[in-house]
Formats: C-alpha cells, structure tokens, sequence
C-alpha cells in the first residue's frame, strides 16, 4: 500500500468504518453520516491522485471534517434544513455496535453533539481518530496551540454536560 | 517548538494526556500535578471526558449502505457526482401502545346503582407502606433462582435509587 | 339480539383477538430457525454457567432515571455457585445458592427464601432470538444474542461468553432503541482461584411459603400479558407473585390495605397505570411500579424494557379490577368523583 495509491474502492473497503465512525461522531446521526461518508468518497475519488502515500486515514479524516465543516455552513446559510442535532428530529436506531457500549453512549454522543463545531471537531479528530495534534492542525487549518486548546476545553465542556445529565463516570 | 518557552498553562494537561508535550514540559507538569490539587482535579475532569469519548463503541453503517455507496459513487461520473444522493433511511417505527378497552355502555345503568352501593359499602382499611427496597431486592434474588445471576443480582447490589 | 348486545359482543370479541394476537405472533415468528435455536440455547446455557465456573472482575452497572444516566463499579466474583457483589461504597450481595443477603449501612439482611421456581417459559414463545455479531467483552469473544419486539426492534441484548457460556453483559433497550439499563464486565478472569465467599453469620433467613391459589381478596392471574404465573408465595405482610416470559422476569407483591403515598421513598415520579395513580422509579434492577386498586396495594418490579412493563402492568392492574369497580370507575369518572 505505501508503494502505490490506493483506488478508491479500497479506500471504502478497508477505511470505510473508520469514515463512518468520524462521520457519524461528528454529525450525531446515521442519517448525515451516511452522507458524509458518500461525499467524502466523492471527493477521495477525485483527489486520489493528489494522495500522497503517508497517512491514509489522517488525510481521510482531513476530507470528512471539510465535508462536515461544508455542510454545516451551508444548513446555516439555509436555515430552513433541519441541523444535525435538532432535538424535534426522530432519530433512526442506532447502528450496530460490535463492541458493546459503555451502558451511556448516548449521553456522550448527545454531550458531543452539544459541543461547538470548534471544538467537537478537533476532538472527535483526537479521540475518535486518534490523530496528532499535528495532523488535526493539518486538517482545520488552525495552528497547533489553537488544537491543544480547543481540545481541552472541548473535553471540559463535555464534562460539564455529562456531568449534568447525570453521568458521573468514568 | 519546546514547551519550555512558554508559562504552563492547565490546557497543558490534555496534550499531557495525548502525550503531545516534550520530554521537559511533560516533567513540568508532573511537578505542578504533584503540586496542586487543582491541577490534579482539572487532570481528572479531562482524562474522564478523553475516556468517555474513546470508549464509545464502533459502530457499522447500516445494511446496504455501503452496496449503494459502491452503485453511486461508481457509477456516476465525476460531472454528476456533485447530485448523487442517498436513498432515505426508512423512517423509524415506533410501537403503538396498546390503549385498555374500556367496558361496553351497555353496563352503564347496572354500575349506576351498583357502583353507588361499592363506593358507600368500602369499609374502612389499614395504611400500607410497602418496602420497596425489599421487594426489589426479593426480586433480585428470586429472579436469580431462575436466570443467570451475576445479571440479576448485579443491578441489585447498588439499590441506588433508595440508598441515596 | 339487540344493537346495543350486538356491538357489545363485537367488542368483546375485538379485545379477545387483540389479546390473542401478540402471543399468537410471538409463537409464529419465534424459534423457528438454526440461528433462533442457537440464541434459545445459548439463553438456557447462560442461566447456570455461574455455577459451573469461578470468576472476578469488574463489572459496571448503568441505567437512565428520570433525572439522567446514573452507573455503578461492582466487583463481582463467584466461587462454587456462590456469587458476591460488591460496590463502592460497601453495599454488598451475596447469593450463596440458596440465601440472598444484602448489606447496607444498617449491616446485613437476609432475603426470604422463596420456593424453587417452576419451569420458565421458553423464551422464544414470545420473543424473536437471534445471534448478532461476534463482539468482544473484558478482552473475551462473545456472542451478542438479540431480543427482538415484534416490530423488530431490539429489547434485550446479552453478550455471551463464548468460551464459557457466562453473561459478560447484558443490555436492556427501550422502544426507541436506547440502552434504558446494562450490566457489562470490565474485566473478568475465568478459571484463577477465587477465594471462597462465606455467607455473613447469625443473619435470619425467613422463608415463604409456597401457594398452591392465592387467599381471598389478592389477584394472580396464570398468565399476562405473555407473562407467566412461575411462583406464588405467602408472605409475612403479604403475597409475591413471580412472573417471567423466558426472558424477563417480573414480580408483584400485593399487600392489602391503603397506600400511603407520603412514605414511599423519594426519587420517585407520578405515572398511570391501567387509568390508576401509580409512583414510578427506575432502578439498576429494573422498573418499579407502586399503586393500588380494589383494596390492594400492588409493588411491582420487572428487568423488562419500559414499555414491556407499561403493558404488562396495565393488563395485570385492568384484569384483577372488580366488576364492580370497573362500573363505577365508567359511570363516576368522567364527572372526576375519585
């Protein structure tokens, strides 16, 4: 894989989990993750020649946020669309989960949900992801201390809100 | 960049947790940690949220999804990729509760006389408290008896609910 | 006949079917299939894997209230079929096979013992069971066996050991699909020593006795809901009844007398059941329901999902009514005399 780029049909195989996971934790719904993932692949299906063989899934994770960060500006400019947390949506059923959860899943992915964009992003990027502080500059654009900022108040807030909801744990 | 240029700062405490400081910074804000309660609590409060958010479990995208990520994104050509879109989820159906059936009105001129009569004829009866905690704890128990119980009794054990 | 006996027989029929139904569905749907029957047997193994083999760890207890996810650390171990649970702050169960204690800051109490229960229902009579996929619990394979409603959604999932049967963890889902309780381990380890758990000393175990019928003036229909009578039990102040459907158990326990609402413990919040006052609580183990009719105050406590319980509770408060109070609940309660 280091020695070629990889068609895009490859990316969707053996990262396309990884897509949604950082989709569906961005947007908080299978709905919007689905399509972020399609758009994303859109957009990996262009750019592929652009890839330089290094980190695959930073540079995924790079893509996704800009799709997101895209949508998110566009449901403002129109802001007749439902956003991707509107408590008065019906959520579809979760999807399934290969590990079990950690019995309040739904608090954290509401608590990150809550999140602004700012910092929900950077976050899930880290904790999601597992990118660098470096990789998630990469990908937002902002310098690294901003990074480190925004993610360690991104992760007091969260806090603050499970705490709120009740959860005191872990 | 070192960190040692710059004044430790509690955000610090993250990137410590991501070990995304140098080695001197990294040393640094062990001693402040060894310090100060505050740091420490502030330690606390991030590492619990770095946690919650690391342990949500990984989840798969629905059945069929990524069949039709495959039709879509394959087929379309790069001009029409922009219009590509997802057929809907199919939207959530949520079971109706059932309603209780009321009694039919032929019953009605029976019940005026003898319902009047019940209501006059209830005698007098003793105030009940029952306890609650023990109920629920004979359920656990009993229940354990006929399911597996690490999964009965464990609910059981914390009583929280009444303890607090 | 006349109109009026007419349609009221055409409303009886209409509520026999409906009550009919669901059961007659559940048993079409269910067990039918290689994967069912696998997920059933894994179900019956699961029930006494704890007996067959010792193990610690950790093991984390989480559930919504009203007021937001509360959870719980537990130390669990289980040697020679004797299970101890232990929590944070010292509250302590301890199930020896026989006798249940439960410690608290008073110190210990005993349990009743309760008559052996009867053969449980087979679980896929009135719920779809299936295998999901693999899934791994405290570092160990596990099969995930899913309880489905008869819309499809999910009510039950449990995560089966793979290697011994035991539940490494076990979720109860609402109608929506949120985890509304779970217990999962965090870590477990199957087959090192465990030190032996010694039954507390001098504690009092009372026993109830078995009923074959229940006295005048209780309730204890064979069968709600899908529910079935298991055991019924006499106790001190009281009658317990024990339900289960295979998968979820209930029970019920009727007092006579007058509810005083003001002693009931706290925490709690106002619902209806069966068009009755009643005082919820949601606890780790499972709902909670408090009202009374006819008399009788009833206390009943389920592992089943909310809305399982809603109905079997409103089918279990409608059915022990009394002729006689239903009539004056129909003909006084539109003008809010009670």
């Amino acid at each position: 894989m280091a020695d070629r780029v990889p068609t895009w049909e490859e990316v969707a195989r053996d990262h396309g989990r990884f897509l949604y996971n950082v989709a569906y934790r961005l947007a908080g719904n299978d709905d919007d993750a689905q399509d972020l993932v399609q758009e994303t692949l859109i957009r990996v299906r262009r750019g592929l020649e652009r890839y330089e063989p290094g980190s695959l899934e930073g540079w995924l994770a790079r893509i996704v946020t800009n799709v997101f960060l895209d949508e998110v500006r566009r449901r403002k400019r129109r802001p007749t669309d439902a956003l991707p947390d509107d408590p008065g949506r019906v959520l579809p059923p979760a999807p399934a989960a290969d590990e079990i959860p950690t019995g309040f899943s739904d608090e954290v992915q509401r608590a990150l949900g809550e999140l602004p964009d700012d910092f929900r992003v950077p976050v899930v990027l880290c904790d999601v992801s597992d990118l660098s502080y470096e990789q998630i500059a990469e990908a937002t654009g902002v310098p690294i201390g901003t990074v480190r900022s925004r993610i360690h108040r991104g992760r007091r807030l969260l806090r603050a809100s499970l705490l709120a909801d009740g959860v005191s744990g872990p | 960049m070192s960190e040692q240029a710059h004044e430790l700062v509690p955000e610090m405490l993250s990137a410590y947790l991501d070990d995304e400081l140098d080695a001197s910074t990294r040393d640094a804000v062990e001693a402040r940690l060894a310090a100060s309660p505050e740091w420490r609590a502030e330690l606390a409060e991030v590492r619990a949220a770095r946690e919650a958010v690391r342990g949500l479990p990984s989840l798969q995208a629905p059945d069929g999804f990524w069949d039709r990520v495959f039709t879509t994104v394959g087929a379309a050509d790069d001009a029409s990729l922009d219009d590509a879109d997802t057929p809907p989820a199919a939207p959530t159906s949520l079971p109706a509760r059932r309603s209780w059936r009321r009694a039919s009105w032929l019953a009605v001129a029976a019940a005026i006389v003898i319902g009047v009569v019940a209501v006059i004829a209830v005698p007098h009866r003793s105030s009940v408290t029952p306890n609650v905690t023990a109920v629920v704890a004979q359920h656990g128990a009993q229940g354990s008896d006929a399911g597996d119980p690490v999964t009965m009794l464990a609910p059981v054990g914390p009583l929280a609910g009444f303890r607090r | 006949m006349t109109p009026g006996r007419r349609s009221a027989v055409v409303a009886l029929c209409a509520a026999l079917v409906a009550v009919a139904w669901p059961i007659a569905a559940g048993s079409a749907s269910g067990g039918d299939t290689a994967d069912a029957r696998e997920a059933a047997r894994l179900v019956r193994r699961a029930r006494n894997a704890a007996d067959r083999y010792d193990f610690s760890g950790t093991a984390r207890v989480s559930w919504a209230t009203a007021s937001g996810r509360r959870h719980e650390q537990l130390q669990v171990r289980d040697a020679d079929g004797a299970v101890e649970i232990v929590a944070a702050d010292g509250a302590a169960v301890i199930d020896d096979g026989r006798r249940t204690y439960l410690h608290e800051r008073l110190g210990w109490t005993g349990a009743l013992i309760e008559p052996a229960p009867g053969a449980l229902p087979d679980p896929t009579r009135h719920w779809d069971l299936a295998t999901g996929a693999p899934a791994t619990v405290a570092g160990r394979p596990a099969t995930v066996v899913v309880a489905t409603r008869a819309d499809r959604t999910p009510a039950q999932r449990l995560y089966v050991d793979d290697a011994t049967g035991l539940v490494l963890g076990r979720e109860v889902l609402g109608p929506r699909g949120h985890v509304q309780r779970s217990v999962r381990f965090e870590t477990v380890a199957v087959g090192a020593p465990v030190a032996a758990i010694t039954a507390p000393q001098g504690v009092h175990s009372g026993t109830a006795d078995k009923l074959t019928s229940v006295p005048d003036g209780y309730h204890a229909p064979q069968s709600v809901d899908g529910y079935e009578l298991i055991t019924r039990s006499k106790h001190p102040d009281g009658v317990l009844l024990f339900y289960s459907d295979g998968l979820f158990t209930t029970s019920v326990f009727e007092q006579k007398g007058e509810l005083d609402w003001g002693a009931l413990p706290s925490g709690g919040s106002d619902t209806r059941v069966a068009d009755t006052s009643s005082r919820q609580y949601r606890e780790p183990s499972g709902d909670v329901l408090v009202w009374q009719r006819d008399g009788v105050v009833y206390t009943c406590v389920s592992d089943a999902p909310s809305d399982v319980v809603a109905n079997m509770v409103d089918d279990l408060a409608a059915a022990d009514r009394s002729t006689v109070q239903s009539m004056v609940d129909f003909v006084l309660g539109p003008f809010g005399w009670h």
